[in-house]
């Protein structure tokens, strides 16, 4: 074998070599990786089976510049939940309440005739009551 | 003391009533809704009461089931409107005994002795209870006594009795009337307690008559009533 041709041998051995490391290299960075991929998965499965969270912050918050909803929104939703607390309560007063308040009640609770039912007024004098009897007899002697 | 035999024969102690001259009986036109309605229920109360069914009821008792309820303007209002028709002799009999006496609620003030029975229009009377209750106390009740308010009652064509609200001895005075009214005032007397009431004058067979619902409060404020 000439000179030529050992360095020609030599020079393409060379090639080989240099492909080769760079596989190992290939090589070794992967399994580095896949090692720190799996550490990680083991540990998220432990993390998991203790019922630990975990979290990572991705982006830290930033206070909007606008509200997310108009006050007219909130205006409109305090006033519907107004509206049902008021009506619910009113329910649950007539519901509650054990008081007589009409005379279909009274008729029912007592089944007894109710002859009257007389609104709350403020209570006239005597003397204009019995003066309808006077008046009446000078009307109808 | 006058007894009550020779009470109504006498005649009648003069009243002064300082409202008779100085109060004027509302016209139509300034009376409320309230006050129609409360003259139209009277109405109806004394029709239904007194003029209806076979059984003719001339002596009535009215109670209230809650304490202070307010009897007194009930029983001189169906009073007053039995006697308004001219045709009966009408006694309202104070038959209350715990309450003020019927006269000092009504504000009438009896000229001379209260014992006898005032002359509260035509035909009408009332009878206070110094007049029958004789030696008996507000906690017992003797039998002369039940005998007096009896006889009182019976001087009437129809007698509008007077009870302070139920109890024991109301009970058993109310057994003078041909029955009791109960007086309920509305949004205030319990149902509970109504149903027992009404079982405790069923035990004392004490007939109930009926009920009067008072003070009963509508939604619709006057003013926006007479607008519509």
């Amino acid at each position: 074998m000439t000179l030529r041709n050992v360095a020609q041998q030599m020079q393409s051995d060379s090639v080989a070599q240099q492909n080769l490391l760079r596989s190992t290299k290939a090589s070794e960075e992967d399994y580095l990786l896949y090692r720190r991929k799996r550490e990680e998965a083991r540990i998220g499965d432990a993390l998991d089976e203790r019922h630990i969270l975990n979290v990572v912050v991705v982006e830290p918050p930033v206070a909007p510049a606008l509200p997310v909803h108009p006050l007219t929104f909130w205006f409109v939703v305090g006033l519907g939940l107004a509206t049902t607390a008021g009506i619910t309560a009113g329910f649950a007063g007539e519901y509650f309440d054990s008081t007589i308040r009409t005379p279909e009640e009274a008729r029912n609770v007592l089944e007894v005739p109710v002859l009257a039912w007389l609104p709350a007024s403020p209570k006239p004098a005597t003397g204009a009551v019995l003066l309808r009897i006077h008046r009446r007899r000078e009307v109808i002697p | 003391m006058n007894t009550l035999a020779g009470l109504l024969n006498e005649p009648p102690v003069a009243i002064e009533s300082p409202e008779l001259d100085a109060v004027r009986e509302p016209s139509d036109a300034t009376a409320s809704p309230a006050d129609w309605v409360h003259e139209e229920q009277i109405q109806g109360l004394v029709q239904q009461l007194f003029f209806q069914g076979e059984s003719r009821v001339r002596h009535v008792g009215f109670t209230g089931v809650e304490a202070g309820a307010d009897t007194a303007q009930l029983c001189l209002n169906v009073a007053t409107t039995l006697a308004e028709g001219g045709a009966y002799d009408v006694g309202l009999i104070d038959a209350g005994l715990q309450s003020v006496p019927l006269h000092s609620q009504l504000e009438i003030e009896p000229d001379g002795d209260v014992d006898g029975a005032l002359a509260l229009g035509p035909r009408l009377w009332l009878v206070p209870r110094s007049n029958w209750l004789g030696g008996s106390t507000t906690q017992r009740i003797w039998d002369p006594s039940l005998s007096r308010l009896r006889a009182a009652t019976m001087e009437f064509d129809h007698s509008v009795v007077a009870f302070d609200s139920l109890s024991w001895v109301t009970a058993r005075i109310s057994q003078i009337c041909d029955g009791l009214v109960l007086v309920l005032t509305a949004n205030k007397t319990r149902r509970l307690a109504a149903v027992q009431v009404r079982e405790q004058l069923k035990r004392a067979r004490v007939p109930v008559l009926g009920v009067v619902l008072a003070e009963r409060h509508f939604p619709v404020p006057e003013r926006l009533y007479r607008s519509l």
